[in-house]
């Protein structure tokens, strides 16, 4: 084998804290390293293309980059090798960057310790390294959009445009979301209903979309290429191939009214009803929440549409990619109190404001008190409802401020006379155009008040507010009669344990990166569009239901994709049939034939839990196998260069990113941390635990991601179950269980994470110093 | 479709609902009612309200749920769930079961094999709702002894007042008294006369407990098995259970519907007057829970927790509270289950149903047409027209003045149509000719 080393300065961010010729000395003295040099920028043309050069010169078999984390630079590397003629998997990387220059600033020289023993284990890697093939494998064409609103509508127009079959899944018995509920939108004032109606029909009528209204989607199982949903189709109680959508037989002698909840509860509809009048579908459906059974409609339909017979439906779809733009839920405004909302019956919300303004409204466009029915004289604007609030929600909705200027002007236009006045903190008018249409409202009469409302009570039929106008410095009170209150946009995250898609600590789905990937989630093959992603206004989501559309389409141009080969294999001559691997592995990827066990490699996930768990280690998975891993912690016992040494198993997805989160946070822990990194926590075999113990690690720390957020759904309860299990062995035998430890965390939790790793190293020093009282007390009996 | 609702009254209540080819009606008997609104929770439209109860439990002869004709569903909601079967439903001239709707009580007297046939049960019954068929009479055996003597005996600590002898022969006389809920048995003692008696010995057969003895001689009749019948008719049963307590034989088995508790405010109990008011007493017909003793008192086995006495009493020293409903759902996959079951809830917790407060009242503005509809009149002669308007055709299809319209030049443009209108038309004219 004939290994090469390249220990990277990154400038000063790893030169500044590390010595690196010292590195490079230690690392040309060991065991089949040829070549070992430092660069400036490893990363850089030059950087890169000296690699190549050093691997053709030396004809390595090889290399070694000490340098920055892998999740940043570890395809690059790969691609480096490959240009150069090597096996991209001949690469390992030593993190010295985010794991280790840039936590222990203060630390020099353990720096340079650590940074020694992380090239040392990265060399033993690189020793064990086997080239490897990506898998490739067919790609379905056809892609699932989940949710009928204007993002979804936007993504599923783009790829079945491109000669692509879309399934459009929505929850509720009509497309268009929200955005076909608003009266007009900013900053063109364009009627909401009416730009989106040609696109709701374009996406109804087109042949290579199939638009599935009421169902859910119930079950997701596969992979990028091929995921296996189950949707389930809820009965209408409507024959739809009999209902003219006439909008009024039926529900007209219904006996049973409720809230419309496509009035956002300001208006009432039947129990047999047709959502919006430019419903897409255009068919009546029965709420099987308020029917009563008293049949009338069934009589009234000339058609004889209704059908009390109808069953929910399950549907199977197999599609390549999965889009997820299922929006946002408005903010519940009795969660502020303060309001008055649900108590005062003149304090609406804006969504509520926005089906009133609609012509086709509960008041059909105008503008009236809900106590009596009159025109209000003077309107109130309460901004940030919800929103920029540490009792509810932290984040800023982006979209409020727009919209209750547009209301505001608006409600100008149409009645001069009605005095409108905006209480805000900050007025974010931020998009183009936006600004202007900013001056244009308060050139039309629209009074701004910066000022947060303290107190709100009744007056008779009015409502008095109580504010501090900032900009004055005087506390003032105020009647209104009609108050509306500009509420924020929650997420919908209920599919995230079905997709296996993690929520962020705001509500909304996460994406891979916020600046660069902003479609993208940690699940290959499913992508976010519009307000699930976080707040944002209707052009953004358009935007972003395209970028997810080409994501999507890209993954399905080239009819395949392909997989890194990390799947896990059976050494058939090793297996001895025991089964155990078939009854851990929760995707159904290893089965038995004859009495040998076998892993279908398409359904294999790559978690290794059955790695992990094989009695006779018959299985084994690609790059992070058995061998490289016990190579690295062989290696990292062969010098002891601290005390106590602490090895921490990280998961690649949570656990590796929070470490390296710490790193750039510039957050500081104990140099006494060694990650060995794997795809899941569930990867770790107990039997490496017991093998570092033995040679002389001090503390071992399984880290892995937030129970019920694992990346493979389950990888970090069984590591949980396991570690528990070893735990209690440990003291049975005698051994402190506390040596070995579990932590989870979010990607996001690097302070929690550098927190615990001090902890640790706090603790184990404590033990050794309990373990040396205990001898000492032992030998003064003795 | 044209629905029609009309009520009709003639003792009874018909409410009748005309939709299409199909006819719904709900006939109310208020006689039978008590007031006890079970029926104004359950109805999921809110048609029902409640009358004044407690004046009609004083005497008031009136309805006590008054029902909206109009908002009425004719669902059968409250059909259902009238403890006290007050309601009939009828649809297109059928009646409609209970057991056959979506959801339904589960209530139901038994009358188990221990059964001897006696007359307590019947007796007691609030409703009149146990009857009790006599097969033989003692009248109806032509065969006498003569002459014979001899002595007639009731063991006092075997009988139990039965009554068996008492319907079977004019010999045993039951001296009854009234049914209270802290007395329910309805015989004070037995008495003999033995001057009607011919000693048959027929008797000692008859008494379930053998606690007559005769002595005299055996006529040779041979009895049937058995001398009456029982029959519980449950339409009429309030699942009071009096014939449950009352039965010495455990042969009367009620399951009621309802579970629950009945609170009296014993420390407001100064207000009561159990003399004069008597409300809760009247309104508890069906289930006779209420008397008087030293002051009002009650014995809630017998109470289904209807809320009747809690509606009636004026100082409101009565409370009923309902914990559990049970039912049986016939039809799982029907869209109106969810709806009967809430309507269960409602009567549990004891809420209306939540309708949607004060809608918008909007003025929709008719858009107006002036006069009748037009009539379309010549005003100018088509010739003419065309003519004028061919001078403009004419223009345009030259290429030099079209260049004109098309750039804006109008002067040139306007001049060539004056010249084609006058001028050039009389050319043409002469061309055509």
């Amino acid at each position: 084998m004939r290994i090469g080393v390249f220990v990277c300065h990154c400038g000063l961010n790893i030169a500044g804290v590390i010595d690196i010729d010292e590195v490079i000395e230690y690392a040309k003295n060991l065991k089949d390293v040829v070549h070992a040099t430092a660069i400036k920028y490893v990363c850089s043309d030059s950087g890169q293309e000296e690699i190549v050069s050093a691997i053709r010169d030396h004809k390595l078999d090889a290399i070694v980059v000490a340098a920055c984390s892998p999740r940043l630079h570890e395809v690059t590397f790969r691609r480096v090798a490959m240009r150069a003629g090597l096996n991209p998997y001949m690469v390992a990387m030593a993190n010295i960057r985010e794991q280790c220059s840039w936590v222990h600033r203060n630390k020099p020289k353990s720096a340079t310790l650590k940074a020694k023993d992380l090239v040392r284990m990265a060399v033993a890697r690189a020793r064990h390294s086997k080239p490897l093939e990506k898998r490739k494998a067919m790609v379905e064409k056809a892609v699932l959009v989940i949710g009928g609103g204007v993002a979804g509508i936007e993504a599923a127009l783009t790829i079945a445009n491109s000669g692509v079959k879309v399934y459009l899944v929505e929850k509720k018995p009509t497309i268009g979301g929200h955005m076909a509920l608003l009266n007009e939108v900013f900053p063109t004032n364009d009627c909401s209903i009416c730009i989106l109606a040609p696109k709701m029909s374009e996406a109804w009528n087109h042949p290579n979309i199939e638009v599935i209204t009421n169902a859910e989607v119930k079950e997701v199982k596969g992979h990028v290429g091929r995921f296996k949903v189950k949707i389930v189709k809820h009965p209408r109680y409507v024959d739809t191939s009999k209902c003219k959508g006439c909008i009024g037989d039926c529900s007209s002698v219904c006996s049973v009214e409720v809230l419309n909840e496509f009035d956002y509860s300001i208006g009432t509809r039947k129990a047999i009803y047709i959502p919006i009048q430019q419903s897409t579908p255009l068919y009546a459906i029965i709420d099987w929440q308020h029917c009563i059974g008293c049949r009338l409609c069934e009589k009234a339909c000339e058609p004889g549409a209704i059908d009390f017979s109808q069953q929910a439906e399950e549907i199977e779809l197999e599609v390549g990619a999965i889009i997820v733009a299922t929006g946002y839920k408005p903010f519940d405004a009795r969660r502020k109190p303060e309001f008055g909302y649900g108590v005062y019956r003149n304090v609406i919300t804006s969504l509520e404001l926005e089906r009133m303004l609609s012509a086709s409204g509960p008041t059909l466009g105008q503008l009236l008190k809900p106590s009596d029915s009159k025109p209000p004289k003077k309107v109130a604007f309460i901004q940030c409802v919800g929103s920029r609030d540490e009792g509810t929600n932290r984040y800023c909705s982006r979209v409020c401020c727009m919209e209750s200027l547009k209301n505001a002007y608006i409600i100008k236009e149409r009645y001069p006379g009605v005095d409108v006045a905006i209480f805000y903190i900050d007025v974010r008018a931020s998009g183009r155009m936006y600004e202007e249409f900013y001056r244009r409202a308060m050139d039309r009469g629209v009074r701004v008040i910066r000022g947060g409302i303290g107190q709100i009570w009744e007056s008779g039929d009015s409502v008095i507010l109580r504010y501090e106008d900032t900009l004055e410095g005087v506390v003032k009170e105020e009647e209104f009669d009609l108050v509306v209150l500009a509420i924020g946009l929650e997420g919908n995250t209920e599919l995230a344990t079905k997709l296996g898609i993690s929520v962020g600590e705001d509500g909304f789905y996460d994406v891979a990166h916020p600046k660069l990937r902003p479609v993208e989630t940690d699940v290959r093959g499913i992508f976010l569009a519009g307000t699930a992603s976080g707040p944002k206004d209707i052009q953004d989501s358009v935007a972003s239901a395209g970028l997810a559309a080409a994501k999507a389409l890209q993954l399905l141009f080239s009819g395949e994709v392909e997989f890194d080969p990390y799947n896990a294999y059976v050494e058939e001559e090793k297996c001895i049939g025991c089964k155990l691997c078939v009854e851990v592995c929760r995707f159904n990827a290893a089965f038995m034939e004859g009495n040998k066990a076998k892993i279908d490699a398409n359904a294999c996930v790559m978690c290794g839990m059955c790695v992990a768990a094989c009695p006779t280690n018959a299985i084994d998975m690609g790059f992070f196998s058995d061998d490289q891993i016990k190579a690295e912690i062989d290696a990292l016992t062969e010098e002891k260069n601290a005390d106590p040494l602490i090895l921490v198993f990280s998961c690649w997805y949570c656990s590796y990113a929070a470490i390296d989160l710490a790193g750039t946070m510039k957050l500081g822990y104990e140099p006494n941390i060694r990650v060995i990194r794997t795809l899941c926590s569930g990867r770790v075999d107990v039997e490496w635990i017991i093998r570092a113990l033995k040679r002389g690690v001090d503390g071992v720390i399984v880290s892995g991601c937030r129970l019920g957020e694992c990346h493979f759904k389950f990888g970090n309860l069984k590591a949980k179950e396991r570690i528990e299990t070893l735990q209690k062995a440990l003291e049975s035998i005698g051994i402190n269980p506390e040596r070995v430890k579990t932590i989870w965390h979010s990607a996001g939790e690097a302070r929690e994470i550098a927190e615990d790793f001090n902890e640790f190293v706090e603790r184990i020093k404590q033990l050794a110093i309990e373990d040396e009282l205990k001898k000492r007390r032992q030998s003064n009996a003795d | 479709m044209q629905i029609d609702r009309d009520v009709t009254i003639n003792g009874l209540f018909r409410f009748v609902q005309r939709a299409g080819k199909e006819t719904r009606e709900l006939v109310y008997d208020y006689k039978r009612c008590n007031g006890c609104g079970i029926c104004v929770y359950a109805c999921p439209v809110n048609a029902i309200e409640l009358g004044p109860v407690h004046d009609i439990a004083s005497g008031l002869d009136m309805p006590p749920v008054i029902i909206d004709h109009l908002k009425c569903a004719y669902c059968g909601i409250c059909y259902a769930f009238c403890p006290f079967n007050a309601f009939k439903f009828y649809i297109n001239g059928d009646e409609i079961e209970k057991d056959s709707l979506p959801v339904s009580p589960v209530a139901y007297t038994y009358k188990l094999d221990s059964c001897v046939k006696c007359t307590l049960c019947y007796k007691v019954c609030p409703m009149n709702a146990i009857t009790r068929n006599v097969r033989i009479r003692r009248e109806d055996i032509p065969e006498r002894n003569e002459g014979v003597s001899g002595k007639v005996t009731v063991d006092r600590d075997k009988c139990n007042l039965c009554g068996i002898c008492a319907e079977f022969c004019g010999v045993f006389k039951l001296i009854g008294k009234d049914v209270k809920p802290d007395d329910i048995m309805p015989y004070e003692d037995l008495l003999i006369d033995e001057s009607k008696c011919d000693y048959c010995k027929l008797c000692e057969e008859i008494c379930p407990e053998n606690a007559i003895k005769v002595e005299g001689k055996r006529i040779s009749f041979e009895l049937p098995d058995t001398i009456a019948e029982i029959s519980i008719d449950q339409e009429l049963c309030s699942y009071c259970g009096y014939c449950e307590k009352v039965c010495p034989y455990d042969a009367a088995r009620t399951v009621k519907p309802i579970e629950g508790e009945l609170i009296l405010y014993e420390k407001r109990l100064h207000r009561c007057d159990p003399i004069g008011c008597k409300a809760c007493i009247n309104v508890c017909k069906h289930n006779r829970v209420w008397w008087v003793s030293d002051r009002l008192r009650f014995n809630s086995d017998f109470c289904v927790y209807c809320g009747a006495c809690e509606n009636a009493c004026p100082h409101n020293l009565i409370e009923v509270k309902r914990s559990k409903y049970y039912t049986k759902v016939l039809l799982d996959n029907v869209p109106w289950r969810e709806a009967w079951q809430r309507a269960v809830e409602r009567i549990v917790l004891k809420q209306r149903a939540e309708l949607p407060e004060g809608k918008f009242s909007i003025e929709i503005k008719e858009f107006e047409t002036f006069g009748d509809e037009m009539a379309v009149e010549k005003t100018v002669s088509i010739e003419v027209l065309e003519d004028r308007l061919n001078a403009i055709e004419q223009a345009l299809k030259i290429p030099f003045y079209r260049r004109a319209f098309e750039k804006g030049h109008l002067k040139i443009f306007l001049k060539a149509v004056k010249e084609y209108a006058s001028g050039k038309n009389q050319r043409n004219q002469e061309q055509k000719a």
